[in-house]
């Protein structure tokens, strides 16, 4: 070994870089039609202009605040609900019996077949997306909420309960912190599945924020601005998953 | 009654109880017909639905089967050969988790784009949305081999074919098979999300037209009828996984 | 003649953190002859696990210099024939049952299905565990699962049996129970057993000789011939004594062994992601 490997980080960044390049030169040398391909010079391009409101597209911010509301909404009640059932579980053995069953079946059903119901239901609107959002994403928070307050080791509460805690303080000194890493990875990918689900609530059914956008230059062919909002969409989920990523690193020790 | 079977009482209570209010929303219109069937209507609209959905149940399950195959076979190989070294494995493991989280449903456009209206669209999206679970099982499976375990067979005088089929593929096999159930659980939202956007045919179509043109009650059916195919399937595999995973504590 | 000969072995090897070259053991030269219950006993990071993987042919040492002969037989890799090796833990497979652990190694040598069932069955009625032959791992103690691991070495019915701290994890009682067998079956059956700890105690009650070793670079310090008569008894003054013997040559050794972990810790850097 003469050479010393980059960190997997740099490494990681190379690759993507790689990846870039390629997509650029393919674009550019290869005579497929512009209208499927654009390079991505011109698509990075293109953010900047959205950004700065210099191109074509419509009502980017008031869009994107749509969707990252959406987005808001749906993952404060994925997040609430989510860890709500799942200390429910973890801590009545029968209600846990009783339901866990049922939300494994649940989870077993492409969600995404109930949105026609769940348009038919509530309408059109921003309601149906954030519903859809909190379907997709609550499950993972439920499940792991349940497996890491029950894994928590049995003498870290007999040891508080020996120095003389109460249910309720050793819930928050004991249990929480030691089924947060859990409890934390499920929230993380709970966030990732909510975004996953406001998205696809956005382009199924088109007719606000990023998704309509999505579809209005895909119907248009404005290809450069399609790739765009497609990378632009993707990095809310992206930035929601660095940000956990963060937090975990933080508390997790 | 005992206390085994409370949780069991209070499940089958909850459910009927949801069934009844169902239904009594629809009767006592609390919320429009047109938008809501009760459960009874629905039921009553299953076997007709079932029979008229046939060739499209059969289109969906051949389309599933090649995107889930094919999402789960390159998850395999490239697992594997990223498993062989755990720089890779460092440098990959990020990017493939990111993959499971980020919305991939935008590709969507662009698939149109590329593949048309047809089959192409849907298997490669399936394909994809049971590629991204399926290849993170894949190489957190790898860890669960154990070097001492490797060593032993080795010092018993195993060969390297061997190894991998009496010690390394049992070791992985657990985390293995709750990948095919997570990779088809992703592949068949991926599969019916293509179909309710721009397919022609499919159990997805059948959901949707229903839907556009209102016939609730063929709708709620169509919805069941699909939801149990699923089901089944799914959980075929989720027992499967706690099959394999039974020796685990 | 000696079974085991170990001549003039090195082993140095690249440490990944440092990127220095660490000798761990330094022309070392051994044997154990047929019977043998030899002891190697020594600080921990001493090599002396490292000697035992390289007489099991699981571990090369620096070529040119020295060689490890067993059975008269340059040592180029593992030899399942000639020799058993047990890890520190029991090592079981979980996805196998009991039986079925102690028949692996057979499986590995073509040995058919009634045949494996009977030697297992043999060795496992030995250590008393043949009514738990269809128990899967995770249901058995800690020192039932290194009973398993036993079996499953002497199943082989090699003439060598290397063992690494086989009863390193288990408490102070299971530690003596399990020795008493050992000794027993050992006594029984007649095989070569090269025996690692760092335990003084265990030392003087199992071996016959036991080989003391250096602090990194692994040498041998001393080679000392245990004289006391089966059955030993722990806490006999003649038993103490030899601990004592033991300690005398070990203390300083250890000493520098703790001090040099502790240096290593003080100077571990910030790991890369």
């Amino acid at each position: 070994m003469t050479m010393r490997r980059p960190r997997p980080a740099i490494a990681r960044l190379i690759f993507v870089g790689g990846i870039l390049v390629l997509w650029e030169v393919f674009a550019r040398l290869s005579h497929v039609s512009p209208i499927l391909l654009a390079p991505p010079s011109k698509v990075f391009a293109q953010i900047f202009d959205i950004a700065l409101l210099r191109g074509e597209v419509p009502d980017f911010y008031a869009n994107a605040l749509t969707t990252i509301g959406e987005v808001v909404a749906a993952y404060a009640i994925t997040a609430a609900l989510g860890m709500l059932v799942g200390i429910a579980f973890a801590s009545s053995k029968v209600i846990g019996d009783a339901f866990e069953p049922v939300l494994l079946v649940l989870y077993a059903i492409p969600k995404i077949i109930l949105y026609p119901v769940i348009i038919l239901i509530l309408g059109i609107g921003v309601l149906p997306n954030i519903v859809f959002g909190v379907l997709l994403g609550i499950f993972v928070v439920v499940f792991n909420t349940t497996a890491g307050l029950r894994q928590v080791e049995p003498n870290y509460i007999a040891l508080a309960r020996s120095v003389g805690y109460g249910r309720l303080a050793i819930f928050i000194k004991v249990v929480l912190p030691a089924a947060a890493p859990t409890i934390l990875a499920g929230l993380r990918l709970g966030f990732g599945y909510t975004v996953i689900g406001v998205v696809t609530g956005e382009l199924l059914v088109v007719n606000t924020g990023l998704g309509s956008l999505i579809d209005w230059a895909a119907v248009n062919y404005h290809t450069p601005e399609l790739y765009a909002l497609i990378l632009i969409t993707l990095c809310i989920g992206v930035a929601g998953n660095s940000l956990f990523s963060l937090l975990e690193r933080r508390w997790v020790r | 009654m005992t206390d085994k079977h409370l949780p069991l009482v209070i499940r089958t209570g909850a459910i009927v109880a949801f069934l009844i209010v169902w239904e009594l929303a629809v009767r006592w219109e609390w919320i429009d017909s047109l938008f809501l069937a009760g459960p009874i209507e629905a039921m009553r609209e299953i076997v007709p639905v079932t029979l008229a959905a046939i060739p499209d149940i059969a289109a969906t399950l051949t389309e599933f089967a090649a995107a889930f195959a094919s999402g789960v076979a390159a998850a395999i190989l490239i697992g594997f050969a990223i498993n062989q070294s755990p720089y890779a494995y460092k440098v990959f493991t990020p990017l493939f988790a990111l993959g499971v989280s980020i919305p991939k449903v935008t590709l969507l456009p662009l698939f149109l784009l590329w593949f048309g209206i047809g089959k192409p669209p849907i298997i490669v999206f399936g394909a994809l949305s049971g590629f991204f679970p399926m290849i993170l099982n894949v190489m957190a499976a790898a860890s669960e081999v154990k070097p001492n375990q490797l060593l032993l067979a080795k010092a018993m005088g195993f060969g390297k074919v061997q190894i991998f089929r009496k010690v390394t593929l049992p070791s992985m096999l657990p985390v293995l098979s709750s990948g095919f159930y997570y990779a088809c659980n992703a592949s068949m939202m991926g599969v019916f999300i293509v179909e309710l956007a721009l397919a022609r045919h499919g159990l997805g179509v059948v959901v949707h037209g229903y839907a556009v043109t209102f016939k609730t009650a063929d709708l709620y059916a169509a919805v069941i009828v699909t939801a149990s195919i699923t089901v089944i399937i799914n959980m075929a595999l989720w027992y499967m996984a706690r099959y394999f995973g039974r020796w685990r504590a | 003649m000696a079974i085991i000969e170990v001549t003039n072995v090195s082993k140095t090897h690249d440490d990944v953190a440092s990127g220095r070259k660490v000798r761990t053991l330094d022309t070392i030269s051994l044997s154990a002859k047929e019977n043998d219950f030899l002891i190697l006993l020594g600080p921990s990071g001493c090599g002396k696990s490292t000697l035992l993987n390289i007489i099991a042919g699981l571990t090369p040492y620096d070529s040119g210099v020295g060689e490890v002969r067993v059975g008269g037989q340059l040592v180029t890799g593992p030899n399942p024939k000639l020799m058993a090796y047990m890890f520190q833990d029991p090592v079981l497979y979980p996805w196998r049952t009991v039986l079925k652990n102690v028949e692996f190694g057979l499986e590995a040598q073509g040995i058919d299905k009634a045949e494996r069932k009977d030697r297992a069955f043999k060795y496992l009625r030995m250590v008393g565990l043949e009514d738990f032959a269809h128990y899967y791992p995770r249901q058995l103690s800690g020192g039932m699962a290194q009973r398993v691991a036993i079996c499953r070495s002497l199943a082989l019915e090699t003439d060598i049996i290397l063992m690494d701290e086989p009863f390193g994890a288990l408490d102070e009682q299971s530690r003596i129970i399990l020795g008493d067998e050992l000794i027993e079956i050992w006594r029984q059956v007649r095989r070569t057993i090269v025996f690692v700890t760092h335990s003084l105690t265990e030392a003087v009650y199992l071996g016959e000789r036991i080989a003391v070793f250096s602090a990194r670079p692994g040498r041998i310090k001393a080679e000392i011939v245990n004289p006391l008569p089966r059955p030993r008894t722990i806490g006999k003054p003649e038993f103490s004594q030899m601990v004592d013997t033991l300690w005398n040559e070990l203390k300083g050794e250890s000493l520098i062994s703790i001090k040099r972990a502790k240096a290593e810790q003080d100077e571990i850097a910030l790991p890369h992601e």
